[in-house]
């Protein structure tokens, strides 16, 4: 039982460091400019999603603070703006919710938009200088969200393995 | 003993909820070398992206193989082969003879400075569009401290910023919490270059009286013996000059684009050296 517990402490926590690696190292060696998709915060949401149990929260903390490493942001500005999206995931999941893929497309696509104006609005009154709305950035990083969150989607449901209560969430497939 | 029916275990996991968020508020306020406890998750980022920048380097090699490869089968139908394959090493002799004047030139600029200089690659890039910053191969076991200047042959691109062992983010020109002092080079006004992310930044607490140009360089004042003196900054775009304002909004566009960069020089110590004179820049 203590091997279940543990894989599922650290898969999503190994997943959220390969996909920053991606994101940062090889997307930009073989993409150049172009934005890259927000693979993190798409391992993030699915926690949010497919994770019942209250204390996902600590398990989206962890991944946050593995994830600052690898930006400038501030770990206040990390931890508040994921504790924000955390509770509008799952206040939404808990009143709209099927299974399969196309439910985590749709959901990631929200939650990346969510996660930018939330940040938005944080910096307003947490930051020295508020971000810049780089709306061309931010669009291209939606639009790559509904492919990249299929290949997380998938990586994710391969490596699970889902706590009995839990099991509802996770049936449907593809 | 319980008289309030209190479930204490949920009491506790809501303060940890909250508290986490509040001591990271408190976190803040410290320096980054007394963050401790973010050197696991450093070692980690850098050990991370030294892999991926491994792999990506054998992706990129690897695709560029095979792209050769269709290139010389297209050419080869209608050049009888051999002259395809010539011109492609001819395009790879002269992706190396562009790497190769890159890196003469940076070698010569290392040997006509008194600057201690270490050379480092660009490895990564930030995570969010909402920061510049980007990685280099290079961390605190090569002697890298935060705040180091970190520049390139056409000028200054940022300063180190939260150091790994053996990766270091650079914080760029254009983000939002880069700070770097400069001086007008035709006027010597002084003034505050700060980032203000898409791309540029900001000249602030200059004087409303100074004489400030669009097109004027703005160059490195040489404080803290941190950058040269007198290297390149940015380029002023706009001056504009509010009613009631006592200093002047200029918006100044970065000489380096840090997008095209792929090796750098982190400055470990300056020695005060002055670099107006030699790169012809008025003093």
């Amino acid at each position: 039982m203590w091997k279940r517990h543990l894989w599922r402490i650290l898969m999503p926590l190994v997943i959220t460091l390969l996909a920053c690696g991606v994101q940062t190292v090889l997307w930009p060696n073989i993409f150049g400019e172009l934005t890259a998709p927000p693979l993190w915060l798409l391992v993030i949401t699915w926690l949010s999603l497919y994770r019942e149990r209250s204390s996902t929260i600590l398990l989206v903390y962890a991944a946050g603070w593995l994830t600052s490493a690898f930006t400038a942001m501030p770990l206040k500005m990390m931890f508040t703006s994921l504790l924000i999206l955390h509770l509008v995931v799952t206040f939404t999941r808990q009143r709209i919710f099927w299974s399969g893929v196309s439910y985590f497309v749709l959901a990631s696509v929200c939650s990346v938009a969510a996660f930018q104006i939330i940040y938005m609005a944080l910096s307003v009154f947490l930051e020295p200088v508020r971000a810049a709305w780089l709306p061309l950035e931010r669009i291209v990083q939606l639009l790559l969200v509904v492919p990249s969150s299929f290949v997380v989607y998938v990586v994710m449901n391969r490596f699970e393995l889902p706590h009995p209560a839990e099991q509802r969430a996770h049936e449907g497939g593809l | 003993m319980n008289f309030l029916n209190i479930d204490l275990k949920k009491i506790l996991f809501f303060l940890l909820v909250i508290a986490l968020p509040l001591l990271s508020f408190n976190v803040e306020q410290k320096s980054r070398e007394d963050q401790w406890f973010n050197e696991p998750v450093q070692f980690l980022a850098g050990f991370t992206q030294e892999t991926f920048d491994v792999f990506s380097r054998g992706v990129k090699e690897t695709t560029g193989l095979y792209l050769n490869l269709i290139g010389i089968k297209k050419e080869s139908a209608d050049l009888k082969g051999r002259n395809s394959e010539l011109t492609t090493r001819l395009e790879a002799m002269n992706e190396l003879q562009t790497e190769n004047d890159r890196l003469r030139a940076m070698l010569d600029f290392r040997q006509a400075t008194k600057m201690e200089l270490i050379a480092a690659e660009v490895v990564g890039r930030d995570l969010v569009p909402d920061h510049s910053t980007i990685t280099i191969n290079k961390g605190t076991n090569h002697g890298l401290k935060n705040g180091q200047a970190v520049i390139t042959l056409g000028g200054v691109l940022g300063y180190i910023f939260k150091p790994g062992a053996s990766t270091s983010h650079v914080m760029l020109l254009s983000d939002r919490y880069a700070v770097v002092d400069g001086i007008v080079q035709r006027t010597r006004a002084h003034g505050i270059v700060e980032g203000r992310s898409a791309g540029g930044c900001n000249l602030k607490y200059v004087e409303r009286t100074e004489d400030v140009k669009e097109g004027d360089i703005v160059v490195t004042g040489g404080l803290d013996n941190i950058f040269p003196k007198g290297f390149p900054i940015a380029t002023v775009q706009s001056v504009e000059r509010k009613t009631f304002s006592v200093s002047l909004k200029v918006e100044l566009k970065p000489v380096v684009d840090p997008d095209k960069v792929e090796e750098v020089f982190v400055v470990t110590n300056a020695k005060n050296e002055d670099l107006g004179p030699r790169l012809g820049l008025k003093e």
